[in-house]
């Protein structure tokens, strides 16, 4: 086996004591919490007791924790991850319908975080202690101060209602949604496959405002690592030595200095895709986003057990797999490192 | 030229078409549960049922008279145990299958059978057996008489609807499996996204007035209330925010309207047995206390009404409502407590519970608001108290609170069903703990007379009769009713959006422009 793959086998085997352990805080913390599910669902309605306790028993929380515990193990084991209370599908199911609209929105977020972050880390590193480096400082701050669902209604009023260049909310327009039949979720990606021109703006431009909004959090704080990181990275003796060689300017930032301070940033990145989960949480909910996030609120608000289960796992599942990924994209940007 | 003129001809008729074809898009927060007959409970799922199928029986929706469905005509045996309908010739599912005595038994069976537990099959368990007597007649025999059983019949109660053998199983709930009557045919439910529904040709009433509407499913009212700002969508239904209502109404790009009375009824309810509202004269003083007039100017801005009775004042359907429960009087409260041992110096502590979001957002308001009132006697003492809503039941259904809000949403077009549930249905499911109340046997046994007595100015005799015991037992208070949720928006080019009291928005009689 090669290095590579001893450090992703490796890193999968880590992977599930951390599940485990995530698995059985967030089983004891439902059980913990005041709230019936069972009256969360059929509470404030006509229904006898008995019916009540007819449905506890049909969703086997009237059984012992521990029984309970083993009986959602095993099925987790098995993929099972069970069936929603609310929905009555499995969650499993629930979670794969919801999961493309969220990696649509985290992706796009990233890549708004990724631009505007790289770009203004870079301009104020370049021109550091100018004017322009105080004014890209204070955005930064700004940027992840600012409480997502207020920057997401600011800007669905700015933009959508006021100037009506995109929609309010959702993933597609409602004249759209007749002739559009998606393919893999990825909605951007299945309208591209289809060509439809028109299919396609509808699909970009509900994307727009979520996106922003979601990866604005992320750019200060990119932004911020990205200046710090280049100016270190400016000060070595490599990018003298470049600039020396009477390199262009562009040419010793772009390809000699951004690429070495990039490498503490893309850990970072990794590490960032937890707190662009959270966001998704807000965004989703602000924008109508029909994710994985907004589902889990819906859910939490239901007291549906199996389906908080199952998005926090699957969360979590995500989130390692991309910490993975950036890890081993890490020694691709720095060939110094080797597993 | 005539060629010109012919391609002209045809580009406009393409884009007439095209016109006729442009869905009509729907907003609302409301979300589907299960679209399945036997356990499906919510005001949206069976709104989506009830677009795209129908029941024996409907309602008029300008006269909210009773009249056929499926059914063309219906005969009442004399001792109302038996009834037998004759089915309306010719329709058909949109699966091609004939909608006959066959498929109305076994739709109707099929739901007693599987009775699922979040469904409200409950609601025709008073069916004993049916029996199809031929092809377009079929006899459906009763446990007992049953005044209402019309109204059960009625296609707003989704265990009532008929579908089609042929798609639905047998034994299984089969969430969103079925092929209905029409007037729409349900193309696609995308979780948390939209319905979409397309005109069933084959429907045997008055077509639809847009053969295409979608409807879009929006997380919250800011969000619903933007949507229709931006055009985004045709016209917006529930569930809009007090302070956008006022805002959408001096919108001059959007037509905002009432349609009151509302049918929804926001109550104060006592645990009977709790100290120290066990004592009825200190829940007569609180029903004298409490400020109404408060509530619906300063939480919900003069867009819902007080009511003082319990069942909302509308005819027909309703019968039996009564103005019963007393205006604010705080000498007369004060009297009351008096009597009951609580002055300024020996006050009364009480807990005033709500949660927080399940009735929307205006319900810490509504708290602070009715405590205030109930302090400005100068005897009781409030300790304002919230629980979620999935902890909120649980501790109410298990005898937690002493006072405490509720909300009510029909379940069928009839009074018992606005008076039964906290007395004698399901006190304790319902927190009220009347099972325990010395004068339970007598308000079940005068619920028991009237719902079997098919005269309807007796049976309006003994629901007065129970709403004037309930103001001296006082079990509920009623405050207000939710005529913020009468209310519907829409833009200038979009015609026949109303509402009447079965809150069900008839989506086949709206079109735009």
């Amino acid at each position: 086996m090669g290095g590579i793959s001893r450090y992703i086998a490796q890193r999968l085997l880590l992977t599930i004591p951390m599940l485990l352990i995530l698995l059985t805080l967030v089983f004891l913390i439902l059980r913990v919490m005041p709230g019936d599910p069972v009256l969360a669902m059929l509470g404030g309605r006509n229904i006898s007791p008995e019916l009540i306790e007819v449905y506890r028993h049909k969703m086997g929380v009237d059984r012992p924790i521990p029984v309970q515990y083993a009986e959602y193990l095993n099925g987790i084991i098995h993929g099972d991850f069970g069936k929603s209370f609310r929905t009555n599908k499995p969650v499993v199911w629930e979670l794969f319908q919801r999961f493309p609209a969220t990696l649509e929105l985290a992706a796009f977020g990233l890549l708004f975080a990724a631009l505007f972050g790289f770009t203004t880390g870079v301009l104020a590193a370049t021109r550091a202690d100018r004017p322009i480096d105080h004014a890209v400082r204070i955005f930064h701050v700004g940027s992840f101060a600012m409480p997502l669902f207020w920057l997401g209604l600011m800007l669905q009023v700015l933009f959508a209602v006021k100037l009506g260049w995109f929609p309010v909310a959702s993933r597609l327009g409602g004249r759209i949604a007749f002739t559009f039949e998606p393919i893999t979720g990825f909605y951007l990606l299945d309208s591209l496959i289809r060509g439809n021109g028109e299919v396609i703006a509808d699909i970009a431009k509900h994307l727009v405002l979520p996106s922003i909004t979601l990866g604005f959090a992320l750019t200060g704080l990119l932004g911020r690592m990205t200046r710090a990181s280049m100016l270190e990275v400016l000060d070595q003796d490599y990018v003298t030595t470049a600039r020396a060689k009477g390199l262009k300017e562009r040419v010793v930032i772009l390809a000699h200095a951004l690429r070495n301070a990039l490498i503490p940033i893309v850990t970072v990145f990794g590490l960032q895709f937890a707190i662009l989960m959270g966001g998704a949480v807000l965004t989703e909910t602000v924008f109508s986003w029909p994710g994985v996030a907004s589902f889990l609120v819906r859910s939490i608000e239901a007291r549906d057990w199996p389906a908080i289960q199952g998005s926090i796992v699957f969360i979590a599942i995500f989130i390692s797999i991309i910490n993975l990924i950036v890890d081993v994209l890490y020694s691709v940007i720095d060939p110094r490192v080797r597993y | 030229m005539r060629k010109l003129l012919g391609v002209l001809f045809v580009v406009g008729l393409f884009a007439l078409v095209a016109v006729g074809q442009e869905p009509l898009i729907m907003g609302t927060t409301d979300r589907v549960t299960q679209l399945a007959f036997a356990n499906s409970y919510d005001h949206y799922s069976w709104h989506v049922l009830r677009a795209t199928t129908d029941a024996l029986m409907k309602l008029d929706p300008d006269t909210l008279e009773l009249k056929g469905g499926i059914a063309e005509s219906w005969d009442i045996s004399a001792d109302g145990m038996e009834y037998t309908f004759h089915i309306r010739p010719g329709i058909t599912f949109w699966d091609g299958e004939k909608c006959d005595a066959h498929a109305v038994k076994w739709c109707l069976d099929r739901n007693l059978r599987l009775d699922g537990p979040e469904g409200g099959v409950g609601l025709i368990k008073v069916i004993d057996h049916i029996v199809v007597i031929d092809d377009l007649t079929v006899k459906i025999y009763l446990t007992m008489p049953d005044a209402i059983f019309l109204l059960r019949m009625e296609e707003s109660l989704a265990p009532a609807l008929i579908y089609s053998p042929k798609t639905t199983p047998e034994n299984d709930f089969a969430n969103g499996v079925y092929a209905g009557t029409g007037p729409y045919k349900l193309i696609e439910h995308v979780p948390d996204q939209y319905v979409k529904y397309e005109a069933y040709d084959g429907y045997y009433g008055e077509a639809p007035k847009s053969k295409y509407v979608i409807e879009k499913l929006y997380s919250d009212a800011a969000a619903l209330r933007a949507a229709i700002e931006a055009g985004d969508v045709d016209f917006v239904f529930r569930t809009l925010s007090p302070q956008d209502i006022r805002d959408l109404d001096a919108n001059p790009n959007v037509v905002l309207k009432f349609f009151p009375p509302s049918p929804g009824v926001r109550y104060l309810l006592f645990n009977v047995t709790q100290p120290p509202v066990d004592d009825p004269l200190v829940r007569q003083a609180i029903s004298y206390a409490v400020d109404r007039a408060a509530i619906c100017s300063q939480v919900f801005e003069g867009i819902v009404d007080p009511i003082y009775t319990m069942v909302p004042m509308v005819d027909p359907p309703f019968f039996g409502a009564i103005p019963v429960f007393p205006e604010r009087d705080l000498e007369k409260a004060v009297e009351l407590l008096a009597k009951a041992g609580y002055t300024k110096d020996n006050p009364l502590d009480l807990n005033l519970w709500y949660t927080p979001k399940h009735y929307g957002t205006t319900e810490a308001d509504v708290a602070t608001v009715v405590a205030g009132s109930l302090e400005e006697t100068g005897v009781i003492k409030i300790t304002i108290q919230v629980l979620e809503w999935g902890a909120y039941v649980e501790r109410m259904s298990s005898g937690g609170f002493d006072m405490f809000f509720l909300g009510w949403h029909p379940d069928y077009l009839e009074s018992s069903n606005f008076l039964a549930p906290w007395t004698t249905e399901s006190p304790e499911g319902m927190g009220t703990y009347f099972n325990n109340h010395p004068n339970y046997e007598a308000y079940k046994h005068i619920m028991e007379v009237a719902t079997t007595t098919a005269d309807p100015t007796k049976r309006t005799k003994l629901y007065k009769a129970i709403q004037i015991l309930s103001v001296q037992d006082v079990m509920w208070i009623p405050l207000w009713a939710m005529t913020d949720e009468m209310v519907m928006a829409w833009l200038p080019n979009v015609h026949g959006c109303t509402l009447n009291i079965t809150m069900d928005v008839h989506i086949d009689r709206i079109w735009k422009d």
